[in-house]
């Protein structure tokens, strides 16, 4: 094929005209009042760029057939939503493509490629397997997000079918862009690109209940040029339901921030929400410390920090496991596309964190070190057991000598009021408190904060049951008692 | 007497004053033939076994009341019957030996308040009663050959007898004959365990008796025919030793006596043949058959001193077998024992010094460099590791410290997957390891055995034994015939014979059954001592004992009832009266924690303990307060979810090894906690196991070979440990003593946990135990103070002893 001629499935033909002329009048119908903006009938313009590993049975008129059946079948099965073109694939990228799309992130392709008019990039490659088979990969890249969608790989054991797979690789790896319109409390409504554009082949549908986006924020410029774009981490919004007709996805935020998305896109702040695809797999998450001030060497890694997990919208969490002494721990899939993270730490939760395992390989997770918080509780937590005891040895002594001026044995009595003086006194035990917290410092205030509220409840707890009321009660009886002969 | 008529199996029991007699003579009848099986009485055939039956309305002639017989010398020989006569002796009278004219004053039966006067002259005959009823039973005997019904009358007519009129002349060696009879009447009916029994009592009344040896014999005989038969020897030995004891002389006696030495010969004879042919280990099946056949064999000693010359076997005592599923080092005794004959440990702890333990490469030699961050190891070059020549290289070692850092690896090390740093090998033999920090003692990570990997085989562990085979009971290690340490004369075989108690122990080494015994219960160690014919040894390492709770059990779970288990224990009195005996042992302390309190200040394995954790004195007052506070919450935890209430305490199951010191303490612990009105169910566990795999406990007694806190805690509090949890606090403090850099952060990184291990109640810490082990004085080249008993199993060397008949 010559790779000089792009292949327009869509050349400039009039926007309405393409309405009217492909979509049936019935699937056309907004619900009323809720005219379609230009953001769902817009139709995504795709560069598809495909690649061949250097194999003599892959010869440039195979991918010249299979470059022409992809833009049949999308004309066929996809229709309007998608303004496919076929580029070639500049050279500097192809070594990269062949290797694998999985490790090419969309800051390796050139300037000149994402700085395209173009809303996506969809690259594909075909490699021969060892056992003489074909592999397809392909993947999506979002030039106006600036995301990547979830790499797709198939296997073809023939290559009569290279074509339609091809396609079908590119169908599955396509991930559709959303503008995020509202947001209430923990449900999102987004508003999908092209959605008011059905699909040819009304079997084919590109999100629904339990797909899964994620958020980004890009800002403008004047002439709509991105100027910035913000990532939302940690947030991951789940369909729950799809309304067809007015290109509506109802979602279920699962964040871990406290307000990852406030308000609606509006002029040059857009919020989007690009579809990713669970691939399988794991992702390591390290986790370390946060930086204090502007000094790295704060950051550290956390080991031994349990990671607990649960399935979006279920709450029965289970124990991954610690974080190894790098503070790395590998979450695996599940049946559920999404897992939400629980970071504990002793019995303080320190992270909530969704995620799809296997999406990416490796993620940095940045948490408060909370180790001397929980020294310092697991310190007071041994106190406290001992003043548990301390304090129920002084209740058993207290009925026996209650029992023994009952029997009219106040000397005995007497006796068992001395041991108990000895078993404990307040002050003693507050100055262990005292010196125990001057020890337990940490440079995060916060977390001094807490470590200062553990220390100063049980200084309270001891002030409150260990007193001297009912010795002092116990003495003026027993006084009388031995007055009265 | 007894009555020789309940050995019958037709018998019926009778009313009257001998039945209770009746009942405990079948007892103990029935015990002494529960040694022996049925056979047959040799010199009569055998007969039918009639149906004995007594007629239990006729009244018997004793049944009367007592009265003798005079027969005057008138026409009509009349007879009177009178009062007992009241003599100077009852014995059967002759009138002629008194005067004609001299008075006899009776009184008559049928008038008892008149005395007669008879002459002595007119008596022609007196018949005194009990004499009469002697004659009557011999009678009954007489007829007993013909009708055996008549045996157990004639039994009422003696036991009459011996209880009324003992001193009746004649009734000894009345009974002896009906003894006798009695008994051939058993043996013709093949019940030769009645007649054995009948015909002891026979010897115990008259052990000269004519015919009784030639009796004893036959009945003997008949009776060793079956063990004979079932090839038990010990059984067969056993029964003609109860009849060589009362006639050593016996024909008997000689007979099998010389039949087995012939056959033990002929095994001998068997044997050297084998020992000739290159056969010497089964030459040791042979000679085991010898002792089993005839110990006294005169020929044994000899021949065992050339087997063990061609076949040099070590047969050692151990109190815990060779576990039959894996087990973990740190707490099953026998794993760590046995891993010494079965392979070598890429470091070999050594000893306790100055910083924690020493280790040594048996390999080659290992360094520290680079302050700490680099492990090299140096290779002999010579380590075969199996027999086809294949040699240990660094690339050996090197896949071992990588597979120690996989986590899908079964001898995982978690501390060492954060240190290892990465691994080069120089020169075939050299292995650089880097580490990630400077750890306080990475060695103490490296004890794993390396397994040189073979193309298309199994990982050969380098061991100088390899495990044989193993039946119940006995677990045979054979040399390792390409064991690179391998010395000449080292035995070629080790056999570890499980015995199963401390009794079985002192009696296996004092009968020279065995060589060495690998444990002594503590209350034994001084019995030993004081046998000059044995050594004892003590191990360089104690163990510590404790309970580990099962914390999936939901009262386990809670804090207080894990305290209060731990206030209801009297450690002091379960450690001085049940494991010590009330006699002191050096070493055996109280401790506070999961570490080793050493002996004394000085010891350099007390490096990890806490000197200000305080012990928990047993309180049951607090105990049971501790208690209710766990039961209340957890019912009101069970009210909150719908559960039902839960108003008791559930039953506590105490897991422990079987063994006698576990049992012992156990069975000690089960008292003090019983004691607080808890149900305390006992369950030994299968030989060999000490952690079960099942968690069906809710503590477990626990004997862990304290050696290295500084990994031992992780492995044994970490949530990978024994344990299998940990609280957040014990994480995070082994945490930071995995990462700690030097021994004095590492100390007091220890002692916190030692506080932590307290304040959560991880375990119950008992006390600790040095352990003992001795051998026989003819062993030599055994270490006093031996890490491990095998460990200088390549310089062992024993004299034979021939095993004493037990």
């Amino acid at each position: 094929m010559n790779a000089e001629r792009p292949l327009h499935l869509w050349p400039s033909i009039c926007l309405s005209a393409v309405l009217c002329a492909v979509l049936p009048a019935g699937r056309v119908a907004h619900a009323a009042g809720a005219a379609p903006s230009v953001w769902e009938i817009s139709p995504y313009k795709i560069h598809f760029m495909l690649a061949f590993a250097p194999e003599p049975e892959l010869t440039p008129r195979l991918r010249q057939q299979v470059e022409a059946r992809v833009l049949e079948r999308a004309e066929k099965v996809v229709g309007a939503g998608w303004d496919l073109s076929i580029e070639a694939a500049p050279a500097e990228i192809v070594p990269g493509m062949l290797r694998s799309l999985a490790r090419l992130p969309i800051e390796d392709l050139p300037a000149m490629l994402v700085e395209s008019e173009v809303d996506k990039l969809i690259l594909a490659v075909v490699r021969l397997t060892d056992r003489g088979g074909y592999e397809i990969e392909a993947r999506d890249y979002d030039l106006h997000a600036r995301l990547t969608g979830s790499p797709v790989v198939r296997p073809v054991p023939q290559r009569e079918l290279l074509a339609d797979e091809v396609f079908q690789a590119v169908l599955l790896a396509f991930a559709p862009l959303a503008r995020i319109d509202d947001v209430e409390d923990k449900q999102v409504k987004l508003r999908l690109r092209a959605g008011s554009l059905p699909t040819i082949d009304p079997e084919i549908s590109f999100t629904g209940p339990g797909s899964v986006f994620r958020a980004v924020r890009r800002f403008n410029d004047r002439e709509g040029k991105l100027r910035k774009l913000m990532p939302i981490e940690w947030t991951l919004l789940v369909v729950d339901q799809v309304q067809v007709m007015e290109a509506e996805v109802a979602c279920t935020i699962y964040s871990g921030l406290r307000s990852p998305l406030t308000g609606r896109s509006r002029g040059r702040d857009e919020r989007l929400a690009m579809l990713v695809r669970p691939t399988g797999g794991t992702t390591q998450i390290e986790l370390q410390s946060r930086m204090l001030g502007d000094d790295p060497k704060t950051v550290r890694p956390l080991a031994g920090y349990a990671i607990y997990a649960h399935p979006a919208g279920a709450p029965q969490t289970t124990l991954i496991g610690r974080t190894d002494g790098d503070g790395k721990l590998a979450i695996p899939a599940d049946a559920s596309p999404v897992r939400i993270l629980l970071v504990k730490h002793g019995g303080e939760p320190l992270a909530r964190l969704p995620l799809i395992p296997g999406l990416e390989p490796h993620l940095k997770v940045e948490v408060a070190d909370d180790d001397q918080r929980l020294l310092a509780e697991g310190i007071i937590n041994g106190f406290q057991e001992r003043f548990v005891d301390l304090i129920a040895r002084r209740q058993v002594a207290f009925a026996q000598i209650r029992a023994r001026l009952e029997e009219s044995k106040p000397a005995e009595a007497k006796t068992l009021l001395d041991a108990v003086r000895g078993l404990g006194r307040q002050e003693d035990l507050i100055n262990e408190i005292r010196i125990q917290k001057q020890q337990a410092v940490s440079d995060d205030r916060r977390i001094q904060k807490k470590i200062d509220k553990l220390f100063d409840d049980t200084q309270e707890v001891v002030i409150r049951y260990l007193n001297s009321t009912e010795i002092d009660k116990l003495e003026s009886e027993i006084a009388a008692k031995l007055k009265g002969g | 007497m007894k009555d020789p008529r309940n050995t019958n199996a037709g018998y019926r029991p009778q009313r009257g004053a001998t039945a209770f007699l009746r009942l405990l003579y079948a007892a103990g009848v029935a015990l002494l033939c529960t040694a022996v099986s049925p056979c047959a009485w040799a010199w009569q055939a055998a007969e039918t076994e009639p149906v004995v039956t007594i007629d239990e309305g006729v009244r018997r002639f004793f049944d009367q009341e007592e009265f003798d017989e005079i027969i005057l010398n008138d026409e009509n020989h009349t007879s009177v019957r009178v009062q007992p006569i009241s003599l100077p002796k009852r014995r059967p009278i002759d009138p002629t030996s008194f005067k004609k004219g001299q008075k006899l004053i009776v009184r008559q039966v049928e008038d008892p308040t008149e005395d007669y006067e008879v002459k002595w002259g007119d008596i022609a005959e007196i018949k005194l009663f009990e004499y009469v009823v002697l004659g009557m039973a011999r009678d009954l005997v007489r007829q007993g050959k013909d009708d055996p019904a008549k045996f157990d009358e004639a039994y009422d007519y003696f036991d009459f007898l011996k209880q009324t009129h003992p001193n009746v002349e004649g009734l000894s060696a009345a009974v002896a004959d009906y003894l006798y009879e009695d008994a051939g009447h058993w043996h013709r009916l093949e019940k030769y365990e009645n007649a054995l029994g009948l015909l002891n009592e026979l010897y115990a009344l008259d052990p000269t008796y004519a015919k009784l040896p030639a009796a004893l014999g036959a009945t003997t005989q008949k009776l060793i025919e079956p063990y004979l038969a079932a090839d038990d020897y010990a059984g067969a030995r056993r029964v003609l030793g109860r009849l060589a004891k009362k006639f050593p002389q016996s024909s008997v006696v000689t007979k099998f006596q010389e039949q087995w030495a012939n056959e033990a010969r002929q095994l001998i004879a068997k044997g050297r043949e084998q020992i000739a042919s290159g056969a010497a280990r089964q030459a040791w099946e042979t000679a085991q058959r010898v002792l089993y056949v005839w110990p006294r064999s005169t020929d044994a000693a000899k021949f065992f001193e050339e087997i063990y010359a061609a076949w040099p076997r070590i047969v050692v005592g151990v109190t815990l077998p060779w576990p039959p599923a894996e087990q973990p080092r740190l707490g099953n005794w026998a794993t760590r024992r046995d891993g010494r004959l079965l392979h070598r440990l890429l470091v070999e702890f050594t000893g306790t010094g100055a910083e924690g333990g020493q280790y040594v490469c048996p390999f080659g030699q290992v360094e520290r460099t680079d302050i700490g961050r680099r492990l090299i190891f140096r290779l002999k070059r010579d380590i075969k590791s199996s027999t086809d020549g294949t040699r240990l290289t660094g690339f050996d070692v090197a896949r071992q410290l990588l597979a120690l850092g996989d986590p899908q690896q079964p001898g995982f090390e978690p501390t060492w997957a954060d240190l290892f740093g990465g691994v080069s090998v120089q020169d075939v033999y050299q292995v650089d390891t880097e580490l990630r920090w400077s750890y306080v003692q990475p060695l103490a990570l490296l004890e794993t055995p390396v397994a040189p990997l073979k193309a298309g085989a199994a990982p050969s562990a380098i061991g100088p034994y390899v495990l044989a085979e193993t039946k119940p009971g006995e677990t045979h290690f054979l040399a390792s015939t390409s064991y690179f340490a391998a010395e000449p004369g080292q035995p070629k075989e080790v056999v570890e014979l499980h015995l199963a108690n401390s009794a079985d122990c002192w009696s296996a080494l004092e009968r020279g059954k065995v060589q060495l015994i690998d444990r002594l219960a503590p209350w034994e160690v001084e019995r030993y001592r004081a046998n000059r014919e044995f050594v004892v040894g003590q191990y360089a390492l104690p163990t510590l004992h404790c309970l580990a709770p099962n914390m999936e059990r939901p009262f386990m779970q809670h804090r207080c009832y894990r305290r209060a288990l731990a206030y209801g224990i009297n450690r002091e009195l379960v450690l001085k009266h049940h494991l010590l005996r009330d006699q002191p042992l050096a070493g055996c302390q109280l401790i506070t924690g999961p570490f080793p309190i050493g002996n004394g200040f000085d010891d350099p394995l007390r490096y990890a303990y806490n000197s200000q954790v305080e012990a928990r004195e047993r309180n049951p007052r607090l105990a049971i307060a501790l208690s209710q506070v766990a039961l209340h919450d957890l019912s009101e935890a069970a009210k909150k979810r719908g559960d039902p209430e839960i108003k008791d305490f559930p039953k506590i199951v105490l897991a422990h090894p079987a063994g006698d010191i576990a049992r012992e303490v156990c069975k000690g612990i089960k008292r003090h906690i019983e004691a607080m009105k808890f149900s305390v169910e006992l369950r030994e566990l299968p030989a060999g196991i000490t952690v079960p795999t099942d968690k069906e406990y809710d503590l477990l007694f626990l004997e862990i070979t304290a050696q290295e806190p500084l990994v031992d805690g992780a492995r044994l509090l970490g949530p990978d440990g024994l344990l299998g949890q940990a609280s957040p606090y014990m994480t995070l403090a082994l945490v930071q003593l995995a990462k700690a850099t030097n021994w004095q952060e590492a100390r007091q990184i220890l002692q916190r946990i030692h506080q932590i291990t307290v304040d959560d109640v991880a375990i119950i810490p008992l006390w600790q135990m040095p352990e003992h082990f001795a051998y026989h004085r003819s062993m030599k080249g055994i270490d006093q103070k031996p890490v491990l008993l095998y460990q200088s199993i390549e310089r062992w060397r024993g004299t034979v002893r021939v095993p004493a008949e037990e």
